[in-house]
């Protein structure tokens, strides 16, 4: 099968005005990701991980270079259509779960569906308890979130990311805040996806993690590296 | 359901509090507004539906004496007359035991009660009057104690009391209960006037003309005036009405006025506080809109979403403001009627009213949220997800940071205080406005209740704080005088001469050239007048022909200091004043008073030497010394056989005038109570929204130490340094726009007050801020001393 491009980075930069003067918290890097791809993103803390992050899922824009991911040019997109692009090609997830405090673990995951009209409102709840098969949560699907764990969150927040079948998915440090143990269960559910043909990818600082992740992309002080040279 | 509603709903019902208080504060607005417009159109219609029930007249003529029935069938010849009716009204003493009280009180008779033409009375219960029967009027059983159907009125006839039963309870439109009415009405039968009053005539009559205009009537005044005076008889005054409005209509519009612009401005305070509300619950909700963002959601979408909990607000505030608004409408227009004597109607909710309700329910709380929210929306997503998203963090950059931060040297807990408080510029700038409007609404309203008592005060110092009696002849001065002056608790005495007259300006004629002016002669050097002068001087002994003229008589006229004006005085003809100086005073109608020196006024009435009218003045100014000089004098002349014609005490009419305002100034304050709810509701909800937003800080003072007391002193201090501040911007704000209101407010009601403030009620506003402060602040402090640290720390 030919691998296809679905996150296609030519030389993008993202400078924040700080007020102690202008942050680059990006230089110009470029980065390609095939589709089915698990990627790793490491790196010290302020070394530009979220921004590069923010920058494939569309939450922010860059200051320069472009980007094109599930061979879309989000540069010219209105935030409007970076949040339905978003909604049904990209599944993300945070590393403080942020799942909805008011809605249960079903309505949370129904919600992307509503948003982006996926499927018919009768097929949402019996397509939202599938995803929470997939994770293991179908007896909690009518707790409010903060009755789990952070592990239980979690996974609700996963199944949520693939609530619309995105092609890729992002987290954001997603084990950042769990304990071994549950960070252990949620990386396997990664590598699940990933063998069901997602693209993954995923900060993290966890090295032994890191370990597991096939690619792993280095970002030191707004630059990126893979294997000691900087991709392209 | 659909998920997104669903989440809005819980996040209202997780807001209990702060979903209350936005209801709540568009309750107050919507029912302000409500209570007051259902109130002005229930009165307005109702005044004029039985204004036009009653049949009314087109003038009401006061007649100088009495005419029979044959002059009312002769004046209804006149072609340019329609109708002629004619009634007897007399002054009497009533009381309702023997061994009671005088009373003053008045007997009121048709030709034909039951069968009147104009202005008709209405049988509320029993019967019309009949022989030794007598009617009561309805609101003076309640103002005056006036008996009901059965009981027994005695009447004051040659000295003795006379009993008569009451058989009928009557109202009449003219009539009307306390303090708009002095003493009590009865009616009577024409046998009954005639024994009690001791003489029979019509004093007033009631006319038509076939074709209404002011024109016609005016015509038709003079026409019945020119073969009344054919007669050697004349009008006092007359008053022209309205077909179709009631003849108080004006002065119910011009209050209804002034209260829908006090309506309008706590329904401002209500959208303020609105804003104030959704713009923190939005603030909330700032990580959330990003997640929406983030799974999908377009800004429509979350737009759609808030506007619909918003929208939901103003629903349930109607459920509040439409039963209150409705019932508070319908009770405040039954108590204006009742002042009116105009009967309510029951119970009834308007449908425009509730319309322009639920209009104002459902739009105000959009138009106040549509920018929070959109504000909201608008916030990037990365920023939104951020924790250094919003208002996190940027303490100390601005310039009210510096400024609070450089007080150095307070306690830590002050500091606090002080700092925190204008954290949120635009939560403290709207909270500010609510409280400082409500605070200058008050004190504006108190400098009105105060000018408005100054005003009247000023007046009976200037015209005779005093006794004022009025003989039926005129009588020889210089021997009353003595007479009087050699009685009891009297300090001394002086005589007046008052007479009715018309004023012109010289070389005029004609229709609307001639007004209606009451001349009063005063002694020169009179201890008593001491007249208020907006322009010129007062009177001097030396002056030729030289007059006082009211004021707002002469802006009438368009004359002015030095002008000559022509005054058509009764039995003495044309002569030429001049206007010396302009006075102030609300005597006469419609403030038409003139003053002259009374020896120049008695050559020019060929009346020299002689004079009805006394006016006396006692040891002491005070209610029992003047009724006591009252019933004395009375007494005194009776056994003399010179009949006292009316007495006055100044002090009960000063008392009664200031009762007459008092409603207005009172219906006022209660609207600025209203207001100052909306503001310390404000107050509680800026701080309890404070509360939440620090609930981290919070956690951390305890963390290191702080007891509850310390948190609470740091809230209540926020508060009361809010309540304060707002009391230094009321007070300049109220002091400053007082005179404007009270100028305003006495030309809507047609008393040209005089400005003065009331420095008092600055005090007591800083009382009420200091109490509502800390009222406001209880809730929100205690709540901010229950935060655990853990829980603080872990929220969010
Ligand atoms: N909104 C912003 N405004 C200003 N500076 C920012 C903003 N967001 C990030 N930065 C700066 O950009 C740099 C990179 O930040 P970023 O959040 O990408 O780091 P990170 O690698 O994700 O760190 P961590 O491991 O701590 O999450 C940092 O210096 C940070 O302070
Ligand atoms: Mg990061």
């Amino acid at each position: 099968m030919a691998k296809n491009i679905i996150i296609d980075l030519q030389g993008i930069g993202k400078t924040f005005d700080g007020p102690a003067g202008p942050i680059h918290a990006l230089k110009e890097v470029s980065l390609k990701v095939y589709s089915g791809e698990f990627v790793g993103v490491r790196g010290p803390s302020g070394s530009g991980k979220s921004t590069l992050i923010n920058m494939i899922t569309g939450i922010d824009r860059p200051t320069r270079g472009a980007v094109k991911v599930t061979g879309e040019l989000l540069n010219n997109m209105s935030e409007d259509q970076l949040a339905r692009w978003r909604g049904k090609n990209v599944g993300v997830i945070f590393q403080f779960f942020q799942l909805l405090p008011t809605l249960t673990v079903m309505e949370n995951i129904i919600l992307p569906m509503e948003f982006c009209h996926a499927w018919k409102p009768k097929e949402r709840p019996e397509r939202a308890m599938h995803l929470l098969d997939q994770v293991g949560m179908t007896d909690q699907a009518q707790k409010l979130p903060n009755m789990l764990s952070g592990g239980q969150q979690q996974r609700a927040a996963i199944a949520r990311s693939l609530a619309n079948e995105p092609a890729l998915v992002i987290g954001d440090e997603p084990t950042g805040n769990l304990d071994s143990k549950s960070a252990d269960k949620v990386f396997y559910l990664f590598e699940e996806l990933v063998k069901q043909g997602k693209t993954f990818m995923m900060v993290t600082h966890d090295l032994g993690l890191a370990s597991r992740i096939p690619r792993v992309i280095e970002v030191l002080d707004g630059d990126l590296f893979e294997n000691g040279n900087r991709p392209k | 359901m659909k998920i997104s509603f669903l989440k809005v709903w819980r996040d209202l019902w997780l807001n209990k509090g702060r979903t209350l208080m936005v209801i709540m504060s568009i309750s107050v607005g919507v029912m302000a507004v409500g209570m007051v417009v259902s109130s002005n159109i229930l009165v307005t219609r109702q005044m004029g539906d039985t204004h036009i029930e009653s049949n009314p007249s087109h003038a009401l003529l006061y007649l100088a004496g009495v005419v029979d029935e044959d002059t009312i069938s002769s004046l209804e010849r006149i072609p340019s007359v329609k109708g002629v009716e004619g009634y007897s009204n007399s002054y009497i003493k009533w009381k309702t035991t023997l061994d009671g009280k005088w009373e003053d009180g008045s007997i009121i008779s048709y030709a034909e009660l039951e069968n009147q033409t104009y202005d008709k009375m209405t049988l509320k219960d029993g019967a019309w009057p009949e022989s030794k029967f007598i009617g009561v009027e309805e609101v003076h059983i309640q103002s005056f104690n006036a008996p009901e159907i059965g009981g027994t009125v005695y009447f004051e006839i040659n000295e003795h009391p006379r009993a008569y039963t009451v058989n009928g309870i009557l109202r009449n439109p003219w009539v009307f209960p306390a303090p708009m009415s002095e003493n009590a009405a009865f009616y009577v039968t024409q046998n009954d006037f005639a024994k009690i009053a001791g003489y029979y005539g019509f004093d007033t009559l009631q006319i038509t003309v076939p074709e209404y205009s002011k024109e016609n009537v005016e015509f038709a005044i003079d026409e019945i005036n020119d073969k009344l005076e054919f007669q050697g008889m004349s009008i006092a005054f007359s008053e022209i009405l309205h077909p179709e409005e009631h003849f108080l209509q004006e002065i119910v519009s011009g209050v209804g006025l002034v209260l829908t612009v006090m309506a309008i401005a706590s329904l401002g305070l209500s959208v303020m506080l609105v804003i104030n509300t959704i713009n923190a619950l939005i603030a909330q909700q700032i990580p959330q809109i990003g997640i929406m963002k983030t799974i999908g959601s377009t800004r429509r979408q979350i737009t759609i979403l808030y506007m619909s909990a918003i929208f939901i607000y103003g629903l349930l505030s109607l459920v509040i403001a439409v039963p209150i608004g409705a019932y508070a409408g319908n009770a405040l227009a039954k108590w204006m009627l009742n002042l009116l004597n105009v009967p309510a109607t029951p119970f009834e909710i308007l449908p425009n009213v509730l319309l322009l309700q639920i209009f104002i329910g459902l739009i105000t709380p959009l138009v106040a949220g549509i920018f929070p929210i959109l504000k909201g929306v608008a916030i990037p997503a990365a920023q939104a997800i951020s924790q250094t998203g919003i208002g996190r963090g940027q303490y100390g950059y601005r310039l009210i940071d510096r400024l609070t931060s450089g007080i150095r040297g307070i306690p830590i807990l002050a500091a606090l205080a002080l700092r925190n408080t204008f954290r949120r510029p635009g939560r403290v700038a709207l909270t500010l406005l609510t409280l400082t409007i409500s605070g200058a609404f008050f004190i504006m309203v108190s400098s009105t209740q105060y000018s408005f008592v100054k005003t009247i005060d000023t007046i009976f110092d200037g015209f005779g704080n005093e006794v004022q009696i009025e003989f039926e002849q005129d009588q020889r001065i210089e021997e009353v005088i003595p007479l009087i002056e050699s009685r009891p608790n009297v300090k001394n005495a002086e005589m007046w001469v008052f007479r009715i007259a018309d004023a012109k300006v010289p070389g005029t004629s004609g229709p609307g050239s001639e007004y209606e002016v009451f001349v009063r002669g005063v002694p020169s050097k009179s201890p008593i007048f001491k007249p208020k002068l907006t322009a010129g001087r007062t009177l001097d002994p030396a002056d030729a022909r030289a007059i006082l003229l009211n004021q707002k008589l002469a802006g009438k006229m368009g004359v002015g200091i030095g002008d000559e004006i022509v005054i058509d005085l009764p039995d003495a003809g044309e002569s030429n004043w001049t206007i010396v100086g302009l006075v102030f005073d609300l005597g006469g109608r419609d403030q038409n008073t003139a003053f002259a020196d009374i020896d120049t006024l008695n050559r020019t009435l060929n009346n020299v030497g002689k004079s009805a009218v006394v006016m006396i003045q006692g040891t002491e100014q005070n209610l029992e010394i003047q009724q006591a000089i009252e019933a004395d004098m009375i007494e005194f002349f009776d056994a003399k056989g010179m009949t006292i014609d009316s007495s006055a005490v100044a002090t009960e009419e000063r008392n009664n005038a200031a009762a007459q305002f008092g409603i207005l100034t009172n219906l006022l304050m209660m609207m600025t109570v209203m207001m100052a709810i909306v503001g310390s509701m404000g107050l509680s909800g800026t701080l309890s929204i404070n509360v939440i937003e620090r609930r981290r800080e919070i956690g951390v003072m305890r963390a290191v130490g702080a007891s509850s007391k310390d948190v609470g002193i740091v809230f209540t201090g926020e508060g009361l340094m809010l309540g304060l501040t707002s009391w230094l911007f009321a007070v300049p704000i109220g002091l400053g726009v007082g005179p404007v209101f009270v100028k305003a407010l006495g030309s809507v009601i047609d008393f040209p007050a005089e400005y003065h403030p009331a420095i008092n009620s600055v005090w007591i506003w800083f009382g009420i801020v200091v109490v509502l402060s800390i009222v406001a602040s209880w809730i929100p402090a205690r709540r901010a001393t229950q935060i655990s640290v853990n829980e603080s720390l872990a929220y969010e």
